[in-house]
């Protein structure tokens, strides 16, 4: 009987995990598409490198955790991407770093897709 | 995550009413659900060693469900009956006072040569001699011969025997096994005593083991007796 307890147990447990895990991923990638959001069209300021700098460094600071549950290949994707648009952000090419920056937003989407509860997901 | 969970609740679920469908010959020595947990666990396993950009939690948290499953399972078998019925095989009589039931064969898919393989391999070689032959849900299969084909027992030629019980091992290369000598119900003024007759220390002993009737075999490592 108590290794039955132990097993429900567990599985509840995992259950509630993955529950917190999805809730923690949304909350990464809502919070990182505000902030990509607050950036400006095109990078008309000086502001804007120091702004996506400070995006990958907060982002940078989530890695740890996040390589727990999210494959390594998407973080990187995401993070290399970052640094892409702050190179273009420097640069002032107006239309790489608007292509950049809707290749970012896909990426970060991307990261929360797997965690969406729908029927394309799981089959 | 979220998708991971599901799908491995999909796959086991599915996966065992597959094997379940298969019936009995697939399953060797294994119980359905054994089987499939055991097939998905060493896939899994595999995973994030074959590839480093899949984190480890994409491996461990599938074997940890399909773990608790497994032992869920198997209690739910046990406690109710429609789950006995549901994922659990039951056994299968293929002969039946010597005679084959086609029927039950054709439902199990076995064929007479594997009956016949089977039953050689119980030293039986006509059917005629076998009361039941029963496909257990292991994939095993049973045979119980008929009366008059079965060996006599020493009770039955009435011959007095003494039971000797099992063999304890009380004494390896010089160590104790307390539990085996508690168990044999024996103490170490007992084995002090065997020693001491055999005029052998400890250190010297090989093996020394003793039966419920006190039969003991003792070896030295110079290999004396």
């Amino acid at each position: 009987m108590k290794g039955y307890v132990i097993a429900l147990a567990l599985l509840l447990l995992l259950v509630a995990a993955v529950v917190w895990n999805a809730a923690y991923i949304h909350g990464v990638t809502e919070a990182l598409l505000g902030k990509l959001d607050s950036l400006p069209s095109a990078p008309a300021t000086d502001q804007t490198p120091a702004a996506v700098k400070w995006i990958r460094d907060e982002f940078d600071r989530q890695t740890t955790l996040l390589q727990i549950t999210v494959p390594g290949s998407t973080i990187d994707r995401i993070r290399e991407s970052l640094c892409l648009l702050e190179l273009y952000a420097a640069s002032g090419d107006v239309s790489q770093y608007a292509a950049a920056l809707v290749l970012l937003r896909e990426q970060v989407e991307a990261m929360a897709h797997p965690e969406k509860l729908s029927l394309s997901n799981i089959l | 995550m979220t998708t991971i969970l599901i799908r491995t609740l999909i796959i086991y679920a599915a996966l065992i009413m597959i094997m379940r469908f298969m019936g009995k010959r697939q399953l060797g020595e294994l119980e359905i659900s054994d089987l499939v947990t055991t097939l998905l666990i060493s896939e899994l396993a595999s995973l994030p060693l074959t590839d480093e950009s899949i984190p480890l939690s994409h491996a461990v948290l599938p074997i940890l469900v399909l773990m608790a499953l497994e032992v869920l399972l198997s209690g739910a078998i046990l406690k109710f009956p429609f789950a006995k019925k549901l994922f659990s095989v039951r056994p299968a009589i293929l002969i039946r006072h010597g005679v084959p039931d086609r029927t039950a064969m054709r439902a199990v898919r076995v064929s007479m040569e594997e009956l016949l393989s089977q039953l050689r391999q119980k030293d039986v070689t006509d059917p005629d001699e076998v009361e039941y032959a029963i496909l257990e849900p292991n994939g095993q299969i049973s045979v119980v011969k008929k009366a008059s084909r079965q060996q006599a027992t020493l009770e039955q030629l009435g011959i007095q025997t003494t039971e000797a019980g099992m063999m304890h091992l009380i004494v390896s290369d010089g160590q104790i096994h307390r539990r085996n000598l508690e168990q044999a119900g024996k103490d170490e003024r007992w084995l002090e005593a065997v020693l001491l007759t055999r005029h052998c220390s400890l250190d010297e002993v090989f093996l020394l083991m003793v039966d419920d009737g006190d039969e003991i075999r003792f070896f030295t490592k110079e290999g004396k007796t």
